[in-house]
C-alpha cells in the first residue's frame, strides 16, 4: 500500500462510481507511486476499465476522491503530464498517417491556431521512434498490424511528454510475440522513469517487470501489493500455459 | 464561355465556388466521426427556416442559418445524452423540419415551386446581399477547419484521449455541429437543402480513396468540392437543370472512378505489412518460373512489407525475390 506516500500519482479515497444507478466502485481506495509499474487486473466486469476512466475523469464518480500528481481530478489541469493509452479497439480512425496521429499527442501542450512547432516535430519524432516505427510515420494507420497499432497508440500518448502512462489492455487481441515485444516496450519505458499503470486480464510477458499490483473483483479492492502469481484473481491452482492460451485468441490483422 | 458574362451566373459560380470548399472541409470531420448524415438533418432543419421567411416575407438566408444552428445545438445535446430514445427524437426533429417547412411556404401560397429553389438549389436566387453572407460564413467555416484541425481531428478520432488531453470535448463537438449547420445554408443556394449532405461527404469519400492522411485527402476533398460544385452550375444552365442534382452525379462519377484507381494507388504502395520474421527461416522453395515479370515497386501485384524484405503476392502465392529467382514465402 502506497496511500501514505506524499509521491502518489494516482490516489483515490472511498471511490464509489454509479454507472446507471449500479455501483460499478465501491469504497476503492488504491494509490500508484511515482515510477511504479503498477498491473490492475480482475475479471470481466470487475470494473478495472470503469477506474481507468473515472481516475481519468472520462466518467464521473459520486462519492470520494481522486488526485492526479497530488492535485484532486476537479482542479487537475497538467493533461500533459498523463498519457492515456485506450483500448485499441476502441480506436477507429479511418484516414490518417501514423504520423498524424502520433502529432495529436501534442495537443496537450499546442495552443489553437498555431501550427507545430520544432519542438513538437522533434517530441513526435522521439516518440515514434522509442516504440521503433520512426519510418512508418507516413503510413496509414489502418492498414498496420494489431501490434503496430498499438505501439503508435503508445507513441501518441507519450508524445504528451507524459510522465504517467494509463494503458488500457494494451494485449487485447495481439499475439504472444507481440505481447512480449510490447512488454519489453512497456518495461524500457518504466526503467526510464515513466510511472505505468496497465490494466491486464492476466499479467502475461508483463509478470516479471511488475512492481506493483491492484486487484479488484465486482468492483472492490481484492489486492494490492505485489502482483498475484497465477493469471486470475480467483483462488484456482496456477495453471502454466493458460495465460497464454487464453490471450492467444483474437489476432488476426495483417 | 459567354456565360460568364452574365452577373446572375457570376453569382451562383462564386457561392459554387465557397459551398465546394466549405461542404468537404466540414464533411471531413463528419465522416471521420461517422456521422454522414448530419448534413442531411440540418438541411431538412434549416427547410423549417426557408419556409418561415417565405411566409413572412423576409430574407430567407439569415433565418436558415439560425435555424439551423439551433438545430445543431439540439442534435448535438441529444446526441451527447446518449439515451436510445435520442435516435428517434432526431428523426421527428429531422422531418418536422421539413414538413414545416413545406407547411409554411404553401400557407402563404409560395408552395413547393419557390421553395424547390432551395431544396435543389438555384443558378437564379443568389442576390448581392446573399452572396457577401455567404462569403462571411464560408471563411467563418474555412478558418475554423483548417485552424483548428489538430484539434477537430483529434476529437473526432478519439474522444476519450482528446479529453485526457485536456481539450474541451463538448466545445468541440458543438463546434463541429454549428459549422455542419452554418456550411448547409452556405450551400443551399448551389446545392439545395435536400443534396448539400452529398457534397459533404462524397469528396471526402473520394479523397480517402486516393490519398493518405488526413491533411492530404482533407485538401484534394475540398478541390474535389469545388470542381464538383462549378461544373455543376456551369452544367446546369445548358441543361437547364437544378444545379444540385448535377452537382451530386458530378460527385458521385468521381467517387466511382476513384474506386478501382484507388486500389490501383494501393497496390503500388507496399502498404500491407506482416511484420513477422520467424525465429525459424522459412524452408526455402523456388517458384515456378515467372514468364518475364519482374516484380517491383509498382509492378501492379500487392507488395507486403515482409520483415526485411518485400514480398509480392501472385496467383495466391507470396513470391520474395531471391538471387535470380523467386522464393515462396
Amino acid at each position: 500500500m502506497q496511500l501514505d506516500q506524499p509521491d502518489s500519482v494516482i490516489k483515490t479515497e472511498s471511490l464509489l462510481v454509479e454507472l446507471g444507478g449500479l455501483p460499478i466502485l465501491r469504497e476503492v481506495s488504491v494509490a500508484v507511486g511515482s515510477g511504479e509499474l503498477t498491473a490492475l487486473m480482475g475479471g470481466n466486469g470487475s470494473g478495472k476499465t470503469t477506474l481507468v476512466r473515472a481516475l481519468l475523469g472520462l466518467i464521473p464518480h459520486q462519492r470520494g476522491r481522486v488526485e492526479l500528481f497530488g492535485t484532486p481530478l476537479e482542479h487537475f489541469r497538467d493533461w500533459h503530464r498523463v498519457g492515456y493509452v485506450p483500448q485499441r479497439g476502441a480506436v477507429v480512425i479511418k484516414q490518417a498517417t501514423v504520423g498524424e496521429v502520433v502529432a495529436s499527442g501534442r495537443l496537450a501542450r499546442r495552443r489553437a491556431f498555431r501550427p507545430l512547432s520544432r519542438h513538437d516535430h522533434a517530441q513526435i519524432e522521439a516518440a515514434l521512434s522509442e516504440v521503433g516505427l520512426l519510418d512508418r510515420a507516413t503510413s496509414p494507420f489502418n492498414e498496420l498490424s494489431g501490434g503496430q497499432q498499438q505501439r503508435v497508440l503508445i507513441a501518441r500518448a507519450l508524445a504528451t511528454d507524459a510522465e504517467l502512462l494509463v494503458m488500457d489492455e494494451p494485449f487485447a487481441g495481439v499475439d504472444l510475440r507481440v505481447q512480449d515485444e510490447l512488454a519489453a516496450l512497456i518495461g524500457r519505458l518504466n526503467a526510464a522513469g515513466t510511472t505505468v499503470l496497465v490494466v491486464l486480464h492476466e499479467t502475461g510477458a508483463l509478470g516479471p517487470l511488475l512492481t506493483n499490483s491492484i486487484v479488484l473483483r465486482e468492483g472492490r479492492v481484492v489486492h494490492t501489493g505485489a502482483p498475484p502469481q497465477h493469471a486470475t484473481p480467483h483462488h484456482e491452482p496456477p495453471q502454466p500455459g493458460r495465460a497464454r492460451l487464453m490471450t492467444g485468441i483474437g489476432e488476426g490483422a495483417i | 464561355m459567354e456565360i460568364l458574362t452574365l452577373v446572375f451566373i457570376q453569382r451562383a459560380l462564386i457561392a459554387a465556388v465557397l459551398a465546394g470548399v466549405t461542404s468537404p472541409a466540414i464533411g471531413s470531420y463528419i465522416v471521420q466521426r461517422r456521422l454522414s448524415l448530419l448534413g442531411d438533418g440540418l438541411g431538412h432543419v434549416a427547410i423549417a427556416g426557408v419556409g418561415l421567411a417565405l411566409a413572412t416575407g423576409t430574407a430567407p438566408l439569415p433565418i436558415a442559418v439560425i435555424t439551423a444552428i439551433l438545430g445543431a445545438i439540439v442534435i448535438e445535446l441529444l446526441r451527447e445524452s446518449g439515451k436510445a430514445s435520442a435516435d428517434v427524437a432526431m428523426a421527428i426533429l429531422f422531418y418536422g423540419g421539413l414538413a414545416t417547412g413545406v407547411l409554411l411556404a404553401g400557407l402563404v401560397g409560395q408552395g413547393t415551386g419557390n421553395l424547390g429553389n432551395y431544396l435543389f438549389g438555384s443558378l437564379l436566387t443568389v442576390s448581392p446581399s446573399d452572396l457577401w453572407l455567404i462569403l462571411t460564413l464560408a471563411i467563418l467555416v474555412l478558418a475554423a477547419s483548417i485552424g483548428l484541425m489538430p484539434q477537430l481531428f483529434a476529437v473526432c478520432t478519439d474522444e476519450a484521449f482528446a479529453k485526457v488531453l485536456g481539450l474541451r470535448v463538448r466545445r468541440y463537438n458543438l463546434l463541429i455541429v454549428i459549422l455542419a449547420a452554418i456550411t448547409v445554408t452556405v450551400s443551399m443556394r448551389t446545392v439545395g437543402l435536400l443534396m448539400v449532405s452529398a457534397l459533404m461527404v462524397v469528396p471526402v469519400a473520394t479523397a480517402n480513396n486516393l490519398l493518405v492522411g488526413f491533411r492530404k485527402s482533407f485538401t484534394l476533398a475540398l478541390g474535389l468540392g469545388v470542381v464538383a460544385a462549378v461544373g455543376g452550375v456551369i452544367g446546369s444552365y445548358y441543361f437547364n437543370a437544378a444545379p444540385g442534382s448535377l452537382i451530386v452525379v458530378i460527385t458521385i462519377i468521381g467517387f466511382i472512378i476513384s474506386v478501382p484507381l484507388g486500389n490501383w494507388l494501393r497496390s503500388r504502395r507496399a502498404a500491407p505489412v506482416i511484420d513477422s520474421v520467424d525465429p525459424e527461416p522459412l524452408p526455402h522453395e523456388a517458384t515456378q518460373p515467372h514468364q518475364s515479370h519482374i516484380h517491383g515497386p509498382g509492378c501492379g501485384h500487392l507488395a507486403l512489407t515482409h520483415g526485411d524484405h518485400t514480398d509480392y503476392v501472385h496467383d495466391g502465392h507470396r513470391h520474395a525475390p531471391h538471387g535470380d529467382h523467386y522464393d515462396e514465402h
